[in-house]
């Protein structure tokens, strides 16, 4: 409250001091902007339009569904171009998401942290906390600039298909926040027994039979029953999901704001590694700049253009100084960055050096920083690919070496079933950044947040809850939805063959091994994958599966009326 | 001639020396060989064996009216011959199952002389010699229940036998004792005051151009012939629309044998608690520690007599090595196997193609017809409520006949719905009605006013989907 009452105050302040009434409107219009693009890309990412009823749906105007739709959700974390960049190293793919990043990345270059000055929707409210923070007299502290260095380790670890820290990039936090905000997710509840429904089995339920003092069998029947479910539950527990809550995707957006508010500037100007990685974009830029400056010095051995010259040095200063706040406050002002404070503090290289040295300084300092982070990145990326049961490619020729040291054979026994068009699960919890998408994206309500069940690499990513809902034929709308690969995007008309996982029927619990006349999974399934047939050694009409037409959608599941259930999609 | 030692003489009680020593010598005699009183014995001391009065009713006979088939040419020809009528009726009924009692107490009840026809010895069909113990399909979602009339009597009647029926409660699904089914039908179509023909075959049907005029039965007595003026078909095979060249849908379905077993109430749960549990120990029934077993079976053709007769022998051996199994498991070795079922569980086989068929579609859409007759409930209560139009249990071409039970007018996907017992029920119930109105009307069965059909139904306490 109070920052929003004092920021225009301020503004007049840092406008009068300037006394330029072009910078005024300038500085008005960016704080419209930016406002606007917070309320436009929250807009987006709520899932509005799905919270209608279904028959209300086409009657909402074309263009609030286009701002709706998953694509559009898509696109919101797709902005960034730290998201795009490690897609594109880690996925060899180049999709229209990340050509939009890469984009930005390009303005990157030419004006200095451009998307936050204009566009981050998490920037607004770090810097409105950060004001408040510093009204409540908080100071900031000196940090050496993390986020380059997170956004260049993730970079290398995307090389080695595991894009390491991406979740942390501003606009999937602020993606985050939103689904617990927005929608309720089913809870997990494990049904009781008795397993079966009266209607639907040969038998009613045991509990309702008459009194067991009548008939001891029943008794029996049930105690058995219920020890075998037990049993068998244990095995199936390694596919039962077991969510977190949905509230820990709030956390991260609530830590950067808290963290504002303490120390007001941290994160932008420090820790944020969208913000990171623009600034080496532009100290790629300078470099670049340099060389060319040099190159044309020693071939024509005379300046093109004093001026130009001029020009550079401005701009070059202006921008290294940015985020180490010695000058422009105007627009470190407006990053929250270091308006009460004196010059520098930020700061770690002199910063009156002239333009060409200081590329040259912080030019070999950056080469230095990229080496050991892609270096440091690789190793990290890795270890972490390498134990969540796939080598990275780049390792796959050693693997035999490692392979005697205890690594596990085949494919690792906690794997979880993700969405439809999942990458492959050695990379799956780097690339996906815990943006909520996909979970707000889904009409069935399938997808839930994962706990540290498979692995702290796997916290809130996306798993598959197939008990209540299934992954409906006709849908394709989280793959359309994830912004970071994670989830490549499935046509509808492939949809069958996107495998999500394989049924698996355990023929000691299906009722159809006591004679009950159970053919729900076969009815239900919508790619005819099920098959019912006589067996004259068991003498039962077995359940079969067809792998080469399931998909794993999970209609056998849900419809089957077993608890713990006969038929269950795992994993591939 | 010389009195016996015995008698009572004037000399009075007195025995001689020497009839002593001859009664002695002939009781050691009998006594050493050992032969009396069992032995042989001379024919003269021996009366009828088996003591049972038996008549001969016509001596040197020969079977009268034969007209056996030959061989001619390699090929069997049947000659023709005059069939001698055994019975004359408004309304047959063929079929003695859930649908055909039912057709049959319906038709009466509506006014019509009805007489029925049973292959087997016992009413009830594939419930009671099916061993088919479990009642599905009455109620819908939310649990309304939609089977009523005269299916809803039988059931209310087997509450109030002791043993005959268990679960009877709102919302789930009963399941009987066989013996009750039996007795309660027969009650009740002595009470109705129905004329029956038992152990008779309907081997074929008599027929003026496509208009059926009564049907041809085997029995003990031979071939004789029934005549009626509106044939109901509730043979759940559809044999007599069959005959009569109606067309219908041939299909196959898994074919099982259904199993009583015993003394599931002795089973010692302490020493059966280590060892997994037997499989197929059924469910329970009204006899307490008594279960039914039902068996699904392969999926085959349940026309083809080679089928038939192979999955009965094969399912007899099953069954029995099967209970050995269940023996051997430690705590079930007093469980044993009470009885297979006298009738093959064969579900579905042929289908009429009628004026109307039950679809899936309209189950799904809710649909409603004007010519409602019935309303078929859902097995799991999973679903609403479907109504069955008149047109089908009436064939396309053929006249003078109506389907009922498990062989009527509906969709593949729909069968397994059409078949259960309540709603064989139903469409018994209405076919017997409708029937009846024919006969009374003086018109085909196509012709009936279905309206006055609906009114009696409606009398006769049949749910015909009124409140929905
Ligand atoms: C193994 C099995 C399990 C089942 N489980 C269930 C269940 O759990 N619940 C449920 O509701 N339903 C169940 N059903 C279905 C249900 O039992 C039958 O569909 C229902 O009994 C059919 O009734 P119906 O009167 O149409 O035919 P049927 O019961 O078959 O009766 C037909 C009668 O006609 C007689 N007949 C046949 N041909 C001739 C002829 N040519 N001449 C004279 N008489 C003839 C037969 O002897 C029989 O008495 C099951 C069926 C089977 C086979
Ligand atoms: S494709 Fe399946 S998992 Fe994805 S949103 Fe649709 S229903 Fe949900
Ligand atoms: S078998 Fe089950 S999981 Fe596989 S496609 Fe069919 S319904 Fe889906
Ligand atoms: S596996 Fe299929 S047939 Fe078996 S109980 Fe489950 S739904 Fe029924």
């Amino acid at each position: 409250m109070s920052s929003t009452t004092t920021c225009p105050k301020d503004l007049l302040a840092e406008l009068t001091q300037q006394g330029q009434s072009r910078r005024r409107w300038l500085v008005a219009g960016r704080w419209l902007v930016r406002v606007g693009c917070l309320v436009i890309l929250t807009a987006i990412l709520w899932p509005g339009v799905q919270l209608w009823p279904t028959s209300l749906q086409p009657e909402i105007p074309r263009w609030i569904q286009t701002l709706e739709s998953p694509e559009a959700a898509r696109l919101v974390p797709a902005l960034s171009t730290w998201i795009a960049l490690s897609a594109l190293l880690a996925l060899h793919t180049v999709g229209l998401t990340v050509g939009v990043g890469l984009a930005l990345g390009l303005v990157a270059m030419l004006r200095p942290r451009w998307f936050c000055r204009w566009m981050c929707p998490m920037g607004v409210c770090t810097e409105l906390a950060g004001r408040a923070g510093r009204l409540c007299r908080l100071r900031t502290f000196r940090l050496f600039p993390v986020g380059q260095w997170i956004a260049l380790l993730t970079l290398a670890g995307a090389v080695v298909g595991y894009p390491l820290l991406l979740w942390m990039d501003p606009l999937a936090l602020w993606a985050g926040w939103i689904t617990p905000a927005s929608i309720d997710l089913v809870p997990f509840e494990e049904p009781t027994l008795p397993p079966t429904p009266a209607e639907l089995s040969q038998q009613t339920p045991l509990a309702s039979q008459a009194d067991s003092a009548i008939q001891p069998d029943l008794a029996i029947q049930a105690e058995q029953a219920t020890q075998t479910n037990l049993a068998t539950s244990a095995e199936q527990a390694e596919w039962i999901v077991r969510p977190a809550n949905q509230n820990w995707f709030a956390v991260g957006a609530a830590a950067v704001l808290v963290l504002s508010f303490l120390l007001p500037g941290l994160w932008c100007g420090r820790l944020c590694p969208l913000g990171g990685l623009q600034e080496i974009l532009w100290q790629l830029r300078q470099m670049a700049l340099a060389l060319g400056k040099g190159l044309n010095r020693l071939f024509r051995r005379r300046m093109a253009s004093e001026s130009k010259m001029a020009g550079d040095a401005e701009l070059s200063k202006k921008v290294v100084g940015l985020f180490r706040s010695e000058s422009k406050p105007a627009v470190a002002g407006a990053l929250g960055v270091g308006q009460d404070k004196p010059a520098g503090e930020f700061s770690r290289s002199a910063p009156e050096q002239l333009p060409c040295q200081q590329t040259a300084e912080s030019g070999w300092k950056f080469g230095r920083r990229l080496v050991l982070a892609g270096l440091g990145g690789a190793v990290w990326a890795g270890w972490t690919r390498w134990l969540r049961g796939a080598p990275p490619k780049l390792l796959r020729p050693l693997e035999s070496v490692w392979s005697g040291w205890g690594r596990r054979a085949g494919p690792s026994p906690s794997k979880p079933l993700r969405p439809p068009g999942a990458a492959d699960e050695s990379c799956f919890t780097g690339l996906c950044i815990r943006c909520g998408n996909c979970i707000r994206a889904c009409p069935s309500r399938i997808i839930l947040p994962d706990g540290a069940r498979h692995g702290l690499a796997g916290f809130l990513a996306p798993v598959l809850y197939l008990d209540k809902d299934y992954c409906r034929e006709d849908c394709n709308r989280c793959t359309l939805s994830c912004p970071s690969g994670a989830l490549q995007p499935v046509l509808l008309s492939e949809k069958p063959k996107v495998r999500i996982g394989l049924a698996h029927v355990d023929m000691d619990r299906c009722m159809l091994a006591e004679a009950r006349e159970c053919f729900i999974c076969r009815e239900r399934c919508p790619y005819q994958a099920i098959r019912t047939q006589f067996s004259p050694i068991t003498y039962i009409v077995e359940v079969q599966i067809d792998p080469a037409r399931c998909n794993g959608c999970g209609a056998c599941q849900v419809a089957c009326p077993t608890w713990p259930r006969a038929i269950v999609v795992q994993p591939l | 001639m010389k009195e016996p030692f015995w008698s009572d003489s004037e000399r009075g009680w007195a025995m001689h020396r020497r009839d002593w020593l001859r009664l002695v010598g002939m009781g050691g005699a009998a006594a050493g060989l050992g032969v009396w009183p069992t032995g042989e014995v001379l024919p003269a001391d021996v009366g009828e064996p088996g003591g049972f009065q038996s008549s001969i009713l016509a001596k040197n006979k020969v079977q009268e009216n034969r007209a056996n088939p030959t061989v001619v040419d390699g090929r069997v020809i049947q000659p023709q011959r005059e069939l001698p009528i055994l019975h004359r009726t408004d309304v047959l009924v063929v079929g003695g199952g859930p649908a055909g009692v039912c057709a049959a107490i319906a038709a009466k009840r509506a006014g019509a002389d009805v007489t029925l026809v049973e292959r087997y010895g016992h009413f009830g069909g594939l419930w009671s010699g099916g061993l088919v113990l479990l009642v599905v399909g009455h109620i819908v979602q939310g649990g309304k229940q939609v089977c009523q009339g005269i299916g809803e009597e039988i059931m209310r009647r087997l509450d109030k036998l002791d043993g005959a029926i268990i679960n009877r409660r709102p919302g789930s699904n009963p399941t009987v004792d066989a013996e009750a089914v039996k007795y309660v039908m027969v009650e009740m179509i002595d009470e109705a005051g129905l004329k029956v023909f038992l152990h008779s075959w309907c081997a074929d049907v008599i027929m003026t151009d496509n208009k059926v005029q009564g049907v041809v039965i085997e029995s003990k007595s031979g071939r004789q012939a029934i005549l009626a003026k509106v044939v109901v078909d509730a043979t759940g095979d559809g044999d007599v629309f069959a005959a009569a060249g109606a067309e219908f849908e041939h299909r196959s379905h898994n074919i099982g044998l259904v199993s009583r077993i015993g003394n599931l109430d002795r089973v010692d749960p302490e020493k059966a608690r280590p060892s997994p549990k037997p499989r197929l120990l059924g469910s329970p029934t009204p006899v307490p520690g008594v279960n039914w077993v039902n068996m699904l079976g392969p999926e085959e053709d349940g026309l083809d007599v080679n089928v038939l007769t192979r999955l009965e022998m094969q399912h007899r051996k099953f069954i029995w090595r099967h209970m050995q199994k269940v023996r051997a498991t430690p705590g079930y070795e007093k469980v044993y196997l009470m009885e297979t079922a006298p009738q093959l569980g064969v579900r579905i086989t042929r289908v009429l193609q009628g004026l109307a068929t039950v679809r899936l579609e309209d189950l799904k859409n809710g649909s409603k017809f004007s010519d409602v007759i019935g309303v078929g409930g859902s097995s799991n209560g999973k679903h609403g409520p479907w109504q069955i139009p008149y047109g089908a249990l009436v064939p396309v071409k053929v006249d003078n006949i109506l389907a009922a039970g498990r062989c009527i007018s509906a969709e593949i996907r729909m069968a397994d719905l059409v078949r259960l017992i309540p709603n064989c029920f139903v469409t018994g119930h209405a076919a017997g009605v409708a029937a009846a109105v024919a006969v009374q009307d003086g018109c085909l069965p196509r012709q009936v006013d279905v309206a006055k059909v609906q009114k009696i139904l409606r009398q006769q306490e049949a749910y015909l989907g009124d409140d929905t």
